[in-house]
């Protein structure tokens, strides 16, 4: 058994339920199960069984200005409740304004005010689902000019204060250095070692906005030797955490998907050993 | 400087109203990213709209409904519940007047797929009822949905579902369409129904009688065979209880 994990595509159930591949687990968006039944948890009901879950919510807005939504949260808590995942995560993020949802991961400025709002509503989330979240860094486009902290000085803090563990999307650190010029290898240094309970790793696409070219956190495209080289250092910074290969558009086939996933245990397995420790067991 | 819930109101304006300046530099790709992400999000819903009126329009059509009623919770498995009814007032919905109804078939569909389970009553359901049987009432599964149409949106639904052949729907030939939509297990089902069947199960979904829902189908054919529609509808399992009031 290797550490990665994939997201759970509707298309791809059948052949995990006949083929059971190795896997350290399966992610779903929290919001693709806030139905009351369908085939979608008959699925999800039967791969329980055979694979661990995580549970990855896109919809609290826990950046959102105005109070988390009680009855989203109270659905969250009782999806969690359902199907028991090892692992909660959510986003650095806001969606919801005056009740209004955006269906996007949207930024904040990283200012004092913002910390404390954030982690509010983290703690918030860990009383009423009574357990530790992970919370993701952001893809950005921008910084704000009135942040008071840089992203992962401002992880850290909300790690600090509320206990939330940290889920690091190294695709959208490697994206965010090419579109806001912050430094990599300083953001992976800048989080204590032992917050980081979950690594994502996905595809990117280039595109050309207002004359300059803007990588977008598409999930659409394999992953690119610059982020594999990335997660190689925060394999190495941060030990072999659960790691996803997040695909959500242009999804191929399974088998593609989990050459992926063989690609992050080689990593994985290659330090392990040089490191002079064992390989986890296959 | 502009306070988180300044700012989170300044993107909102701009996202969801046209022809605003951007409020900070890149804010398009989240404009783009969020009118995408709920056109798809419709156009997953309403794929056969889609498909009879072309993608470039359904899109356009998706983002002013998006302006119009932009989500109100934060999973998307309702949204567009409106959809309909907002496109029957729209130009294309004159220019091809069966593509509301077909929209309202599709609501109806996802409603069904991620309804509630719950368990049929069995076939013998009926004869063990003896003579208080026009007393009864019928629960109907949690899952159905009534679709009645002018236009025959069933036929229209199933020539354009991937892998069909295509086939030319006869909109003159099929007309005034009774459908019940409902998921007893796995797949969501389309039943056409004779309008005193129609009839029948609205009163019975409405909470009625079985003897005051049979006269309801009686007025409409002096001729229904309670027991034979009773019996099919019994066994396509749309039924989870029988119960004296």
């Amino acid at each position: 058994m290797g550490i990665t994990g994939i997201g759970l595509k509707a298309r791809h159930t059948a052949e995990l339920l006949a083929g059971r591949p190795s896997l350290r687990f399966l992610e779903v968006h929290a919001e693709n199960y806030m139905g009351a039944g369908g085939p979608a948890h008959r699925w999800l009901t039967a791969l329980r069984d055979i694979y661990p879950l995580s549970i990855h919510g896109v919809g609290l807005s826990l950046g959102g200005a105005e109070p988390l939504d009680a009855g989203h949260l109270a659905d969250l808590a009782a999806l969690v409740e359902r199907y028991q995942p090892e692992l909660v995560s959510e986003h650095l993020a806001w969606c919801r304004i005056d009740g209004t949802y955006l269906n996007d991961l949207l930024p904040i400025p990283y200012t004092n005010a913002s910390l404390g709002v954030v982690a509010e509503h983290i703690d918030q989330t860990q009383t009423a689902l009574r357990r530790r979240i992970l919370v993701e860094n952001p893809s950005s486009y921008l910084s704000f000019p009135e942040s008071d902290w840089d992203e992962a000085a401002f992880l850290a803090e909300l790690a600090r204060r509320t206990g939330c563990g940290i889920l690091l999307d190294v695709n959208n650190i490697h994206v965010s250095a090419h579109n806001v010029g912050l430094d990599a290898g300083a953001y992976l240094a800048a989080l204590p070692a032992n917050v980081v309970g979950e690594i994502h790793v996905a595809g990117h696409e280039p595109v050309d906005h207002d004359g300059r070219t803007v990588l977008l956190d598409t999930h659409g495209a394999p992953v690119t030797a610059a982020v594999w080289d990335l997660y190689r250092q925060a394999l190495t910074r941060f030990g072999p955490v659960p790691t996803l290969v997040e695909r959500d558009a242009n999804v191929p086939p399974l088998a593609d998907l989990l050459a992926e996933a063989a690609t992050a245990d080689g990593i994985a397995e290659a330090l392990s050993t040089r490191e002079g420790g064992h390989a986890h067991a296959a | 400087m502009p306070t988180l819930l300044e700012r989170q109101r300044e993107l909102r304006d701009w996202v969801l109203t046209p022809n605003r300046i951007p409020p900070w530099p890149n804010a398009g790709l989240h404009r783009d990213n969020t009118l995408g992400g709920l056109a798809a999000t419709l156009a997953g819903t309403f794929p056969v709209v889609q498909r009879l009126v072309g993608e470039a329009c359904f899109i356009g059509l998706a983002q002013a409904y998006v302006r119009h009623q932009p989500p109100h919770e934060a999973p998307l498995l309702r949204y567009g519940a409106g959809f309909p009814a907002w496109l029957a007032g729209q130009d294309v919905a004159r220019q091809l007047p069966y593509l509301a109804d077909v929209a309202r078939l599709e609501a109806a569909w996802t409603h069904a797929y991620h309804a509630a389970e719950a368990t049929p009553v069995d076939t013998g359901a009926l004869a063990a009822l003896g003579d208080a049987v026009e007393e009864t009432v019928w629960r109907l599964h949690p899952s159905h949905r009534f679709v009645a149409s002018p236009w025959p949106v069933d036929r229209i639904w199933r020539a354009n579902q991937p892998g069909s052949d295509d086939a030319a729907v006869d909109l003159d030939g099929d007309r005034d369409t009774h459908l019940l939509v409902v998921r007893p297990a796995a797949d969501v089902l389309l039943i056409r129904l004779s309008p005193s069947a129609f009839a029948l199960l609205m009163a019975l979904g409405a909470g009625l009688p079985l003897g005051s829902a049979w006269d309801n189908a009686l007025a409409l054919d002096a001729g229904f065979n309670l027991e034979h529609e009773l019996t099919g509808l019994l066994a396509a399992q749309v039924f989870i209880g029988v119960e004296l009031p």
